[in-house]
């Protein structure tokens, strides 16, 4: 199958399965709900009947929100003003490509880790969905669970050595490389490459966990002989070189596509009615489903990629 | 003139053995040597020709410099003391890198062997006239450490004089000295081809009235100095753009492909220059009606060239309001120099020089270099013409110009905005809408004053703040105390208090005492129960609404006298004249240990606005009203003049706030973070 049909294809399947899309959004909306509802009440609280409230429902009240931030607990702490508009992604994509997307308190950790956990199962439900005619998800994504958690397990020590070795190595490459510099336009482009060569085997990697996963299902490797499954990868991404890296490409383009547009259109701080705050709540979560329908479209583009009679 | 003065003083000591009684020995002596003092210019005290080469291979600078001092204390001087400053780097127990290690302050501790840095003074000689013999004195140089007795720190030279040097009189030395200069760090230094040179010559410290010397140890970023003249020929490789205190008088090329370039400055208190071949040079004439006209010369670096007109237009509004705010800037010329990337020599003041900082990509609304630029062309003012003693009252300057900066700003730009910088620190992002405190800027007390804001009181010397302290207490908490203070005087009389005090101490060492001096005679108050609590004790201010109460009043139950009868009423309202109204009552709270008086808005549910006035004594006071509305809102302090309030969202009350709207609406969207953030927690699943 050649890079292009893999792709409409693997639209098309996700969009015939929007369910298991929706409902993985409403797993994503109901923790953060939670976690949401402690922070607005600690910010309710701090308000009282302060006036504050006036300001802070228009725009911004940073008077109110010094205070509050020296005080604030647990995940309430990590409230800022910074979490407005298209902030809300720069926010978390700095610490990702920074290695430092856990690097958040107790709860949020925590609550990362489960999420994770449950995009293993749900990748699971997805490529077998996708990869064979009699999948079902949920049964097919326990059965499957315990392998692909092994692989991205195995996935994840290769990402936190990237992290904690190679880019520690890089950055102080780099310091010793820009150290006499004055001119702070080639200290850019040496961060920009230090990145590049972090980045470059992170996306490797995540390309070779996909399509082991692939494998492990499609030849349904047990779980003794799971060391196979990578080399499957391997050898198939070996083989398709073009294809494999096209689709990647194809689809990181339209993840940058949705950012692009969320960017244009993320509204900043200026809501003050309750409608335009929800609307710029539920734009917010326009943004989220599609970020959780492009996974999908990575697996069950993928998935298609590798076909069924590999 | 040297001569009269010394047989003055002799004739006065024999004066002193044949008169009576002790008291009025010293009185008579006293008025004499004050007599002789007033005829001293100040601008002139310490004054240095100074001749140095810029190795830049070896990265040492050679120089030798007449120096004449004069002693302007009424009190001989039995001894002379230098600043050293490069010795801070001379090695890693010295009292600077102890400081900045206690600080948590990296950047050293990397520092490569030949990165280290010092000063040394090879000879010294006092010149031979009239009242002192010439003598080489080199041999008697000592190190002294005065503040901590820290043996390692070189950073003060001492030289003993077999004979004082009496009040009046000055005295000539000659000396050589070599510098290494460290690695660019806490804004001096090289880094590559860029060479700024501050604090980097033998500098003779400050002799004050009392007789004591004021040569502190190299502790930390702070300087005191006397005014005087600078003559300084400075020769760098050719090609190589120079930038200096004072104007460029002279340059000639040399033989050996090196261009020595003279500048020459009157009445400032220390020299800095800085070099590299990189610069671009542009000037630009600030004008302004009233005002004197002002060069401005400005030094970009090449990544920096858009940057052009965001430097002269902020160094011009600084020249222009502080300009007629406090009094017109006296030199004519002013350099403005754009750091080098990651020399740590941005944001820095120095007479007639002064450098901002900026990065290479910086929209508009970073406010970078504007903020900085205007601050540090401010310090003109305040350190550079008005020169207090920074060692000990930073705040003097620090407060005064973030004060006087955020003025600025507030007349020129539009509302601070958030503002963040993205992969480390490179891309710049602006948040639209997310307005931050302004009204201080970077003096704002709420970041800081739950943990530091009670440690020191403002009185205490800069350099013995508790951590935290020196940056609250140097620069956010005066810059409160002003605004506060020009609220409550109000801006026409602070404005004459400020240009008073301008116009009596430019040129000067003023105390924390002769400005509050200055604010009593120009505005007719004792503001010393203000100076007490603000400046001198660590007490909060902190006024807010308690208890607000708006009770439906009852109809009349009980007797009552109506037309000579006696009537009862059963409390049903049947029969009573009455109308019915509500018991509102507001309390207010005095929740800080510091007093302002207040003023306290009321509004009632018709609109009606009552403005009341609090002298603020009492712990509490309560507002009682019978009228026919309820109490809708109560604000203590409603124009925001007690700037020092440390929690101004507790100054209010509203009978219906809209905490539910704005906690959804801030909550939302640090889910959508939140949920975002998840997504890639997973991104490695
Ligand atoms: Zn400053």
């Amino acid at each position: 199958m050649k890079t292009w049909q893999a792709f409409r294809e693997g639209g098309k399947n996700i969009y015939a399965r929007r369910r298991y899309v929706l409902v993985i959004y409403g797993l994503n909306l109901i923790l953060a709900l939670i976690l949401g509802s402690f922070v607005a009440t600690d910010i309710r609280a701090s308000l009282g009947n302060s006036a504050a409230a006036e300001t802070l429902r228009e725009g911004f009240n940073d008077a109110w929100y010094r205070g509050f931030s020296a005080q604030a607990q647990g995940v309430s702490a990590t409230f800022r003003p910074a979490v407005t508009g298209i902030g809300a992604v720069f926010e978390g994509l700095d610490a990702l490509l920074q290695g430092e997307i856990f690097n958040h308190p107790g709860g949020i950790y925590w609550l990362g880790l489960l999420y994770w956990g449950m995009w293993v199962f749900f990748s699971a439900g997805f490529i077998s969905l996708f990869g064979s005619d009699r999948g079902e998800f949920f049964r097919d994504a326990e059965r499957l669970f315990l392998r692909f958690l092994l692989l991205a397990a195995s996935a994840g020590i290769l990402y936190i050595l990237i992290f904690t070795v190679l880019l520690p190595l890089l950055n102080s490459l780099v310091e010793q490389f820009t150290r006499e510099m004055i001119d702070e336009r080639p200290v850019f482009y040496y961060t920009l490459g230090k990145y590049a060569l972090v980045w470059i085997p992170v996306l490797l990697i995540q390309l070779v966990l996909d399509y082991s996963k692939i494998a492990a299902m499609r030849h349904d490797v047990p779980l003794k002989q799971l060391q196979n499954a990578p080399l499957l990868a391997l050898e198939f991404i070996l083989r398709h070189p073009f294809r494999t890296l096209g689709l990647h490409l194809l689809l990181g383009t339209i993840w940058l596509l949705c950012l692009g547009c969320y960017w244009l259109i993320a509204p900043g701080a200026g809501q003050s009615y309750w409608i335009t705050i929800m609307l710029v709540f539920l734009i917010g979560q326009i943004y989220i489903i599609s970020r959780i329908a492009l996974k999908g479209w990575f697996l069950a583009s993928e998935t298609a990629l590798y076909g069924k009679g590999n | 003139m040297k001569l009269r003065y010394h047989l003055l003083l002799l004739l006065l000591v024999a004066g002193i053995l044949l008169s009576g009684s002790a008291l009025a020995r010293q009185d008579s002596l006293l008025t004499a040597v004050d007599s002789i003092l007033q005829r001293i210019d100040h601008t002139r005290i310490a004054n240095y020709t100074m001749e140095v080469r810029l190795d830049v291979a070896t990265k040492t600078i050679s120089g030798q410099m007449e120096l004449s001092w004069t002693n302007a204390a009424r009190l001989p001087a039995a001894d002379l003391r230098f600043h050293l400053y490069y010795n801070a780097w001379r090695n890693d127990k010295s009292a600077f890198l102890n400081s900045v290690r206690y600080h948590d302050r990296s950047g050293w501790n990397d520092y490569r062997d030949d990165e280290w840095a010092y000063c040394e003074v090879s000879s010294m000689k006092i010149l031979g006239d009239t009242l002192f013999p010439e003598v080489e004195v080199s041999s008697a140089l000592e190190y002294i450490q005065p503040n901590d007795g820290n043996e390692f720190d070189r950073t003060v030279l001492r030289l003993p004089l077999r004979r004082p040097v009496f009040p009046g009189e000055t005295i000539r030395l000659a000396l050589t000295w070599e510098t290494k200069v460290p690695r660019t760090f806490a804004r001096t230094g090289a880094i590559g081809d860029y060479f700024f040179l501050a604090q980097w010559f033998p500098k003779i410290g400050v002799f004050e009235p009392e007789g004591l010397w004021n040569c502190q140890q190299y502790i930390q970023t702070e300087y005191y100095a006397d005014f005087g003249t600078y003559d300084v020929k400075l020769t760098v490789p050719r090609g190589w753009v120079v930038g200096a205190t004072g104007r460029e008088i002279a340059r000639s090329d040399n033989p050996d492909s090196s261009t020595t370039h003279q500048y020459y400055q009157e009445r400032v208190h220390d020299f800095t220059w800085v070099t590299t071949p990189h610069f671009q040079e542009f000037h630009q004439t600030f004008e302004s009606p009233g005002l004197p006209p002002v060069d401005m010369r400005l030094l970009l670096m090449p990544d920096h060239l858009d940057k052009k007109e965001r430097y002269l237009e902020s160094t011009a509004a600084a020249l222009k309001y502080y300009g007629s705010w406090f009094g017109p800037y006296p030199y004519g010329h002013v350099t403005v120099i754009d750091p080098a990337y990651q020399s740590g020599s941005g944001g820095m003041e120095y007479p007639t020089l002064f450098t901002g900082g900026t990065r290479w990509l910086s929209p508009p609304g970073t406010y970078s270099p504007e903020s900085v630029t205007i601050h540090e062309a401010g310090h003109q003012f305040w350190y550079g013409i008005i020169a207090n003693n920074e060692f000990d009252h930073a705040w003097m300057d620090e407060g005064f110009n973030s004060y006087a900066q955020q003025r600025v700003l507030r007349e020129c730009y539009p509302p601070r905005e958030l503002s963040k910088r993205y992969l480390e620190g490179f891309l710049p992002y602006v948040f639209s809408g997310v307005e931050i405190l302004s009204r201080t800027g970077g003096a704002d007390p709420y970041g800081g004053f739950y943990s530091d804001f009670k440690r020191d009181p403002m009185a205490v010397p800069s350099w013995r703040y508790g951590p935290g302290g020196y940056r609250l207490n140097s620069y956010n908490k005066p810059a409160l105390m002003l605004q506060t203070l020009e609220n409550y005087l109000g801006w026409e009389t602070f404005q004459k208090v400020l240009s008073t005090y301008f116009q009596r101490w430019q040129f000067r060492h003023p105390r924390p005492a002769d400005f509050f001096a200055v604010v009593n005679e120009v505005s007719g108050r004792d503001m010393k129960w203000f100076f007490d609590q603000a400046y001198g004790s660590a007490d909060l201010f902190d006024y807010g609404v308690g208890e607000v109460k708006s009770k439906a009043s009852q109809p009349l139950k009980g007797y009552w006298q109506s037309n000579g009868e006696r009537q009862f009423f059963d409390g049903s309202g049947n029969g009573t004249a009455e109308t019915s109204s509500f018991l509102n009552e507001a309390y207010i709270r005095r929740w800080g240990e510091a007093i302002f008086p207040v003023e306290v808005q009321l509004i009632f549910a018709n609109g009606d606005t009552l403005l009341e006035s609090w002298d603020g004594r009492e712990r509490w006071k309560v507002f009682r009203y019978i009228r026919p509305d309820r109490l809708v809102k109560v604000t203590v302090d409603p124009d925001h003049k007690l700037m020092l309030d440390v929690n101004y969202a507790n100054n209010s009350w509203v009978n219906k706030p809209q905490r539910n709207a704005a906690a959804f609406k801030w909550a939302s969207k640090w889910m959508v973070w939140l949920q975002n953030l998840l997504e890639f927690m997973a991104f490695f699943s």
